[in-house]
């Protein structure tokens, strides 16, 4: 049905609209409304965080010698070319997936939930992915003749174990989660039932934990402290991949997020497949948040928080700019995140996750404060 | 006869319950939309308007029956295709975050754009149309956050427009907002009707401002059966009188309205012309009284002066007034006596 | 449109407000405690951390010394000598006094102390004072137990001390390090029961655990009292974290137990944390044989340390691992790193002062001590391709290259308890011997391995 090009509001002229070029010259019409120009911003400043995080660590290391090293060549002392390609640079990689990663599951889970709440782990990844953990590390030693001797076997590969049993975790837990999406009718039984499972693994995870002796528990709660320095070249050959596909997958999701904006009825209205939509989203969300708990243990703060400071900043919750604002943005706090917690100079490192919110929080709040309309950060 | 866009057939519905049997709201129903017209779904709370929406739009499945949009079963039509020949507007309150009016109205070209939701030129063109079609230029460049219910609402309407299709249907359209606005949106929807040759269904509750504009009125009394016809045609053969007083409330076909009162005081009779015994009359039936001609039958007489006041002559005693105010507060002290 | 100002001074008083009362609450009132316990002086490593240690000793005859007080109570004041009125010649190690005389000296084989600075033992004529000045970490309280000769009057003036009658006629033992110790006293036949057989190593306990004829009860809050209660253990011998969570003691206390607080996980060096033997014999007044016992292990320790430190070339060391980029490296001053020093390495942390683990980065580590000559991964680690696949990083390390990474799992049971947390406590000097003929082999020629074993590539 095509509309026709008339407006007839009485004591108005008839307005031909047949050329854009006429329009301009009385434009109401807003551009695309999008702040392109903070995108390359952010890019820049990726940049500069990515190089800060090479120069900066618990070694100091003269930038020059670290360019050196990149370059090929040697550095003052040899043990510098090992610290910046086989410490430095993967630790760097490895925080601006999980940075972007983390950020982009974040921003969809809050769009499927219409909830500014809700975090990658709502729907429970992050519990399965620390029962799988558990279960590996408190049972580990449990050699020989033990049940879980398998598990303890995997424990015995150290970090290879904990990343497997991890992945299982989530995949397991992604299953479920993709099995009961496809069933309930509303996103909030889905949220409020990945929640309820999310209470079930922390109990028992919490009884495991009772049970152990208190090597084992340090051992987990380590896992639990979160970090980018664990994950080396050959884990990168997976981890990379994973995340990078994650990516792609929610790119491509950007125009169905956005017609999600308008909640679910208008969105079945304008043809979105509600169970096909949710069930993208859900997979991809899971693919990325569960790979980087595999990875890097638990990571928080970043999912929740830097959607929102996108949107605050790009001033938009059109997924087309705020997708690739969000990657960006991720992955710089993440490895700002990481540069702090390293207190370079001193050798001595602290947990991300403690690092992340104590700088973040702060910030993202100042930013959300200066919005005139507190409604206009989330729309409500 | 202009083209039938929607139309069902011997339908029936209702919704499923768990545990129990479905539940029937309306059965038989046979009805036709056109091209060209606005219909108005009218009907007391409860009677089924929404579950007939509903079903109408391809959200509810039909118990019995079917429905058919340009000639094919709604059910079975894809959700793109669906979505480019009906255009819903529903009472959801839409909280999409920060987007300009324009964005959201933008947001109606899914069913047409690629992957990642990019206008075309010609998707540009089509959604400036259809926000000046419901006049809402001076709105496109703000953000929703800023803008009142029923200015989003216009834009939501826009947003349907921009879908480019056969059929609206908006349930409840003007829930929320004041008169002015009320009638803005009627009159718009009159208008996308008519000059777009579209077909426009408006399920409401504003029985004054539909026997006002609309081509044709759908009545759905509680548990059926539906009534169609023009708004006119259904006041003069009873259909309207019968259909709401089962609620209790009186349909006065006379003035086109509904009765406040039920019991009549007393009679009271009436001199005057013009515009001021027109709005006298009015003031002495808010109260209860019954206005008539005949000066024999009731002890009440009230004139309309030409000087601007009113007189009130009862057993003899006269009175009289400067404002209508005075004139019922005495009829009521006289009442209590 | 809503008014711009949240009234921003309301926003932050109610802001500060709220940082305000957990802050206060938590300073008034206990510490926080966690669930790990300390890091520091329990684990030697990032792996296994069993909190109890182990006893093993000889049994010698008596020996009389001098008691070393430096505290002195209220009502008393401790003997000086051995000259007293009428004297017996060794500690009653079975039975009661039957006929008090208020003269004797009830304990003439008293301990004496050269090591251990966690607690303190002063003698009266019929009663011991035991002050436990470290229970644990940052503990703000000490612990003092009032242990009489059985058969004769209790003092007066000790109400805020635990009293008890010695010698002690059944114990249980809540951690594995005590065990070592028992079994050199030969006092074995006193255990009624542990927390847990699981990761205990001494064949004789487990043997009895086996045949019921000692009872697990559960540790730290998981404690059954009941159990306990049901056992009439006339000494419970455990730990204290300082943690009322996870402790076992404020339960059995407040069930009317006699509870001891041992503190020897608090020492940071192997010597001081064996002298804690001599805190278990007191309960029995073996003190004479406790003391026998442990001069024979001191003085292998020494002799061979002092050879050990001087020997050249020293060889460099690093220990532990690195978990998800930290690596808890342990410190100067610790149980660990000391051993390290005196079995004649070059550790490289050794000047570092702090008793705990150091969280240090994985790079950190790697620019300090990729060349270590000798390293004690002492980790969960089978092979030398274990360690690899741990972290492929590891491979760039000197000693990974040269085949010179050891681990000290030699002796592990078989539900993954390291005897080296048991009977190594006791046996420092043993621990010593393996270190060294790491680090130097031709001073410990004729030593064979006990816990530590060099890792070699899987077959």
């Amino acid at each position: 049905m095509k509309i026709t090009p008339t407006i007839s509001t009485p004591a108005q002229p008839k307005v031909e609209i047949a050329e854009l070029v006429s329009e301009e010259e009385v434009n109401p019409w807003p551009a695309t409304g999008l702040r392109r120009l903070w995108l390359i911003g952010f890019a820049v400043l990726l940049l500069a965080a990515f190089a800060l995080s090479l120069i900066l660590g618990s070694v100091n290391i003269p930038p020059g010698d670290v360019l050196t090293v990149l370059l090929g060549g040697t550095p003052g002392r040899s043990t510098w070319t090992d610290i910046v390609l086989k410490f430095r640079l993967p630790k760097a990689l490895t925080a601006m997936l999980a940075g972007a990663g983390l950020s982009v599951s974040g921003l969809q889970m809050q769009t499927l939930f219409s909830n500014p709440l809700a975090d990658p782990f709502v729907l429970g990844i992050s519990s399965g992915a620390s029962l799988g953990v558990a279960l590996v590390v408190l049972s580990a030693g449990a050699v020989g003749l033990s049940s879980l001797s398998f598990l303890a076997g995997l424990s015995l590969l150290g970090n290879i174990g904990i990343v497997a049993a991890s992945s299982l975790g989530s995949a397991l837990t992604l299953v479920l989660v993709l099995f009961v999406s496809q069933r309930v009718q509303s996103a909030v039984t889905l949220l409020i039932l990945g929640i309820m499972f999310g209470y079930v693994t922390g109990a028992i995870v919490s009884i495991l934990l009772y049970f152990s002796l208190a090597d084992r528990i340090q051992a987990y709660v380590a896992w639990g402290f979160g970090s980018f320095g664990g994950v080396t070249w050959s884990q990168l050959q997976i981890f990379a991949p994973v995340i990078i596909s994650g990516l792609v997958i929610s790119y491509l999701l950007i125009k169905w997020l956005n017609v999600l904006l308008l909640g679910d009825n208008y969105a079945r209205s304008l043809g979105l497949e509600l169970k096909q939509a949710r069930f993208w989203i859900v997979l991809s969300t899971a693919l990325l948040a569960g790979s980087v708990t595999a990875f890097c243990g638990p990571i928080g703060f970043l999912g929740i928080a830097v959607p929102h400071l996108c949107r605050a900043l790009l001033r938009s919750s059109d997924h087309r700019i705020l997708m690739p604002g969000v990657i960006l943005v991720g992955a710089i706090v993440a490895l700002l995140a990481d540069i702090v917690a390293q207190l370079p100079g001193s050798g001595v490192i602290l947990p991300i996750n403690a690092v992340m919110a104590l700088l973040g929080a702060p910030i993202v709040s100042w930013v959300i404060l200066r919005q005139r309309n507190l409604k206009a950060a989330f729309g409500r | 006869m202009s083209k039938v866009v929607l139309s069902a057939t011997n339908l029936t519905i209702g919704y499923p319950r768990p545990r129990h049997p479905t539940r029937i709201v309306a059965e038989n129903i046979n009805l036709e939309l056109r091209a060209g017209e606005l219909v108005c779904l009218l009907g007391p709370n409860g009677a089924g308007k929404s579950t007939l929406l509903r079903t109408l739009s391809g959200i509810a499945t039909p118990i019995a029956g079917e429905v058919l949009l340009g000639g094919k079963d709604i059910t079975k039509l894809k959700p793109t295709e669906l979505a480019k020949r009906l255009g819903v507007v529903l009472t959801d309150r839409v909280e999409a975050g920060m987007l300009t009016g324009y964005a959201l109205v933008a947001l109606g070209r899914h069913p047409y754009t690629n992957w990642s939701g990019r206008l075309s030129r010609q998707d540009e063109q089509v959604v400036r149309h259809s926000i000046e079609a419901v006049g809402a230029v001076h709105l496109a460049a703000r953000p929703i956050t800023e803008l009142s219910d029923g200015e989003r609402q216009k834009l939501m309407i826009a947003r349907a427009l921009a879908q480019e299709p056969e059929l609206l249907i908006l349930d409840e359209p003007t829930a929320f907002l004041d008169l002015p606005r009320r009638v803005d949106i009627l009159r718009t929807l009159r208008k996308l009707a008519y000059e777009a040759e579209r077909a426009v269904l408006v399920s409401t509750h504003d029985l004054d401002l539909a026997l006002r504009s609309a081509d044709r009125i759908w009545l759905l009394p509680p548990g059926g059966p539906l009534t169609s016809g023009a708004p006119e045609d259904l006041v003069l053969n009873g259909s309207f009188q019968q259909t709401f007083y089962s609620e209790g409330v009186t349909f006065n076909s006379e003035s086109g309205s509904f009765q406040m009162v039920d019991n009549w005081l007393d009679q009271i009779a009436l001199v005057g012309e013009g515009l001021r015994a027109i709005w006298t009359a009015r003031a002495l039936e808010r109260n209860g009284f019954r206005v008539i001609r005949d000066k024999t039958s009731t002890e009440y007489l009230v004139e309309v002066l030409p000087n601007g006041f009113w007189r009130m002559t009862y057993q003899e005693i006269r009175q009289e007034f400067q404002s209508l105010y005075g004139l019922i507060q005495h009829l009521k002290n006289l009442i209590q006596l | 449109m809503r008014n711009n100002s949240t009234n921003p001074r309301r926003f932050w008083s109610l802001l500060l407000l709220s940082l305000l009362c957990p802050t206060l609450l938590l300073a008034c009132g206990d510490p926080t405690a966690t669930i790990v316990p300390a890091t520091s002086s329990l684990s030697t490593t990032s792996a296994t951390t069993t909190t109890v240690p182990p006893t093993t000793g000889i049994a010698a005859p008596t020996t009389t010394t001098v008691a070393t007080s430096t505290v002195v109570p209220a009502t008393a004041t401790p003997i000086p000598t051995t000259t007293a009125a009428s004297s017996i010649s060794t500690n009653l190690t079975d039975g009661c006094v039957t006929n008090y005389d208020p003269n004797t000296d009830y304990f003439p084989q008293k301990a004496t102390l050269k090591y251990a600075n966690g607690f303190k033992v002063e003698y009266f004529k019929n009663y011991k004072v035991i002050t436990v000045l470290t229970p644990w970490r940052d503990a703000k309280e000490t612990f003092q137990y009032v242990l009489v000769q059985c058969g004769t009057p209790a003092p007066k003036g000790f109400d805020k001390a635990l009293s008890l009658n010695v010698p002690s006629k059944s114990l249980i033992s809540m951690s594995t390090t005590y065990l070592p110790y028992l079994d050199n006293l030969g006092l074995l036949d006193k255990l009624v029961g542990v927390d847990s057989a699981q990761y205990v190593s001494n064949p004789t306990v487990k043997k009895l655990v086996a045949d019921k004829k000692v009872a697990e009860v559960g540790n730290g809050a998981k404690v059954n009292v009941e159990k306990v209660l049901d056992l009439k253990p006339d000494l419970i011998m455990t730990y204290g974290l300082g943690d009322p969570q996870n402790d076992a003691h404020p339960k059995l206390l407040e069930a009317g137990l006699k509870v001891v607080l041992n503190g020897d996980y608090m020492d940071s060096t192997p010597l001081g944390r064996a002298e804690w033997g001599k805190f278990l014999a007191l309960f029995f007044n073996r003190e004479g044989q406790a003391q026998k016992q442990f001069d024979e292990v001191a003085t292998r320790y020494e002799t061979l340390a002092s050879k050990a430190r001087v020997a050249t070339p020293k060889p460099t060391v690093l220990a532990n691992a690195a978990y998800k980029g930290t690596w808890y490296m342990p410190g100067g001053n610790s149980y660990s790193g000391k051993t390290l020093v005196d079995a004649g390495g070059a550790y490289y942390w050794a000047d570092d002062k702090s008793s705990g683990s150091l969280p240090l980065t994985f790079e950190a580590v790697f620019d300090k001590a990729s060349q270590a000559d000798i390293w004690l991964y002492q980790d969960y680690a089978g092979s030398l391709e274990d360690i690899k696949a741990a972290d492929e990083r590891y491979s760039s390390f000197a000693a990974f290259k040269n085949n010179k990474i050891y681990n000290n799992d030699l002796k592990v049971n078989e539900n993954g308890g390291n005897d080296i947390y048991e009977s190594g406590v006791a046996n420092p000097d043993v621990v010593l011997a393996d270190l060294v003929k790491i680090f130097h082999p031709e001073l410990a020629a004729d030593h064979q391995f006990v816990y530590y074993r060099l890792l070699a590539p899987k077959k």
